[in-house]
């Protein structure tokens, strides 16, 4: 017989074939002796599994009496989840900053970082302004005078201002109050 | 071929348990601990081949399934089917944090109770269902994990197709196809245990 049925036999013996493919197989095997030994091998293997594989990991005597007390002991203990969460939170948190802060560093670049600490200088502006007021007016009518003390033109907080102010001679600072 | 079948009577009589366990009865926990703790430990040892490893998942498959228990539906399957499928997942977590390493024989042999098999009348009988045993045993070291959980589960534990689908989380074909494959890796190591032996009788 030409047409061995070799792929079926495991399916069959695994009882994974459908009734008529069932059928097949026994009629099939009645007449080619070939395909019987194979289902013979494959039968016997089956039987030593169904046989053999519930004796697989039998527990020794008592083996799963001395787990129970852990297991009961592990089930009674209350679960902290608040702690889980809060931990797993501030882990991510950390990192999101962390990510925030590296993407921001990288996308503005230190010209700006370094710019940061003048802009400061609007204390002194304000200063200046109040000076303004003096008697002695001289040189604040110069282009370069109202240049320097308006802050909104500032072009750059840089030490123009202090050098605007330099330029300023006959201005007196005079304590508040003392007037 | 006989596959122990679930017999519906413990089923019943563990939805029963359940229900003590869910009013708060200490006692029904440690009888439902006795009556499925056995199967958990023989299914995760067959899939780990480790005995230490085998009762850590014991005891987290146990106490997970304890704190769980309102949420496992009866109408849903059987409850092992359901304790069966936490045991699974905690085997592959155990594998995840351990490398499973080449399993010594006499790691395997280390299996303390040994039932007597229907036909192991006779000290002939018994040692030849032993030599089954110990080759079969050595056989399932060389199979990958996904085959030895479809194999434990099927003839193990006795599950049909469908509940095996259910455990493994997998289609129905699947699991059949991981019998398949693991029924022909079985037969080769098998094959190549006995030529070790043929060539051991034969250097004398």
């Amino acid at each position: 017989m030409s047409n061995h049925i070799h792929d079926l036999i495991v399916p069959y013996v695994h009882r994974q074939l459908s009734r008529a493919q069932r059928e097949l197989v026994l009629r099939h095997v009645r007449e080619c002796s070939e395909c019987y030994a194979a289902l013979s091998v494959e039968q016997q293997l089956v039987r030593d599994l169904a046989a053999t594989m519930p004796l697989v990991g039998q527990p020794a005597r008592g083996q799963l009496n001395r787990l129970w007390p852990a297991v009961w002991m592990e089930f009674r203990t209350p679960q902290n989840h608040g702690n889980r969460w809060l931990r797993s939170y501030s882990v991510a948190l950390v990192m999101l900053l962390m990510f925030a802060f590296g993407v921001s560093a990288v996308l503005v670049g230190p010209t700006q970082v370094i710019a940061a600490p003048f802009q400061a200088a609007p204390t002194q502006i304000k200063a200046t302004a109040t000076l303004i007021r003096t008697d002695e007016p001289v040189g604040l009518n110069t282009p370069e005078a109202s240049e320097t003390v308006n802050p909104l033109t500032l072009p750059m907080p840089s030490p123009a201002p202090m050098a605007g102010l330099a330029g300023i001679s006959q201005i007196r600072y005079m304590p508040m109050g003392n007037h | 071929m006989t596959v122990p079948l679930q017999n519906p009577y413990e089923q019943e009589a563990i939805e029963a348990l359940i229900e003590r366990c869910l009013k708060g009865d200490q006692q029904a926990y440690a009888a439902l601990y006795a009556a499925v703790s056995p199967g958990v430990y023989r299914l995760a040892y067959s899939i780990l081949l480790h005995k230490q490893d085998a009762e850590d998942v014991v005891q987290e498959a146990m106490v997970y399934a304890f704190r769980n228990l309102r949420r496992y539906e009866v109408v849903r399957g059987a409850f092992r089917t359901w304790l069966y499928t936490i045991t699974v997942s905690r085997c592959r977590n155990a594998r995840r944090r351990k490398w499973l390493p080449m399993t010594a024989l006499n790691n395997l042999l280390n299996t303390a109770i040994e039932p007597a098999a229907p036909d192991d009348h006779t000290p002939e009988a018994a040692l030849a269902r032993l030599g089954v045993r110990e080759a079969l045993e050595k056989a399932l070291t060389t199979l990958s994990p996904r085959l030895r959980e479809a194999i434990a589960l099927r003839y193990g534990q006795g599950l049909t197709y469908r509940e095996m689908a259910d455990v493994l989380e997998c289609p129905q074909k699947t699991a059949e196809s991981r019998v398949r494959l693991a029924h022909e890796a079985l037969r080769q190591a098998m094959a190549e245990t006995d030529n070790v032996l043929l060539e051991e009788l034969w250097s004398f």
